[in-house]
């Protein structure tokens, strides 16, 4: 069975969406996404660093405006 | 530890094409120094006019990070564009002017060279202005030292573990566009400020 999963609260109530290594804590963003979501993201970054780490060739970022 | 709204940043810079390495350093070192980014182009909003709109996120942001660098003239006839030294003179009256909340505001101003400001916005002067050089990896180290410093943590990391986290991150901002079927040109400023946090904690 599926649950919800719990929202993480600093403690001034901002959502926190995870924690580096080092300690950060980084913010879930105010500016909502259209195209993705984090979740979605978080899945396929890690999937990314994993190919990396493995040795596959990850081609040079090309940067594009955003869209208004 | 800071409180809620301090950790929401105003940004105030171009948006356009020649700038976007520029904004992306700069949304990336925000939200890896655990703030997060506030722009105009966060809500697409009709009811809300774009002057109501920034005055209100300048009004919920303690801190601003501005970029009046964009001084060239542009179209027919050749006119500069004034948003920039705007904003940054609304953030500044709100500090100024505003009540106990807004006299906490503070702001890190960037140009391209440090004392280029005297020659087209002399009234400034005394304002923390910093040189980024129209380059990303400058901005960075610019920024997240004074993010550093206005945080209150010490676990937020320097300028240069920030710039090599966006270098691997810039490259890897491709494939995860084509997994996503995603061209480049159709990421939103939600949507980047989504990739950033879900490289961060992925």
């Amino acid at each position: 069975m599926r649950t919800q999963s719990k929202v993480r609260l600093t403690r001034s109530g901002d959502r926190i969406a995870g924690t580096m290594a080092d300690g950060v804590v980084i913010l879930v963003p105010k500016a909502k996404p259209t195209n993705v979501t984090i979740g979605q993201m978080r899945t396929v970054f890690r999937g990314i660093k994993r190919e990396a780490a493995s040795g596959r060739f990850i081609e040079k970022a090309v940067d594009k405006p955003f869209r208004k | 530890m800071l409180r809620s709204v301090d950790r929401d940043i105003f940004i105030n810079c171009p948006f356009d094409q020649g700038y976007l390495p520029l904004f992306r350093a700069t949304i990336f070192t925000v939200l890896r120094s655990g703030f997060t980014a506030r722009c105009a182009l966060e809500v697409d909003d009709g009811g809300d006019n774009r002057f109501s709109k920034i005055c209100r996120i300048i009004a919920e942001c303690r801190l601003g990070v501005h970029d009046i660098s964009r001084t060239e003239t542009d179209g027919e006839p050749p006119l500069p564009r004034f948003n920039m030294p705007f904003e940054l003179g609304l953030f500044l009256g709100a500090a100024k002017l505003g009540g106990p909340k807004q006299k906490r505001k503070q702001c890190i101003i960037f140009d391209t060279e440090r004392f280029r400001f005297q020659r087209y916005i002399s009234d400034i002067a005394g304002q923390d202005i910093h040189a980024h050089g129209s380059d990303p990896e400058r901005i960075i180290r610019e920024l997240a030292g004074w993010l550093r410093d206005h945080s209150g943590d010490r676990a937020v990391p320097g300028g240069a573990v920030i710039a090599a986290d966006y270098q691997a991150f810039t490259n890897a901002l491709p494939a995860a566009c084509r997994s996503r079927d995603l061209d480049p040109s159709e990421i939103t400023f939600g949507d980047f400020n989504a990739m950033c946090v879900g490289y961060l904690t992925g």
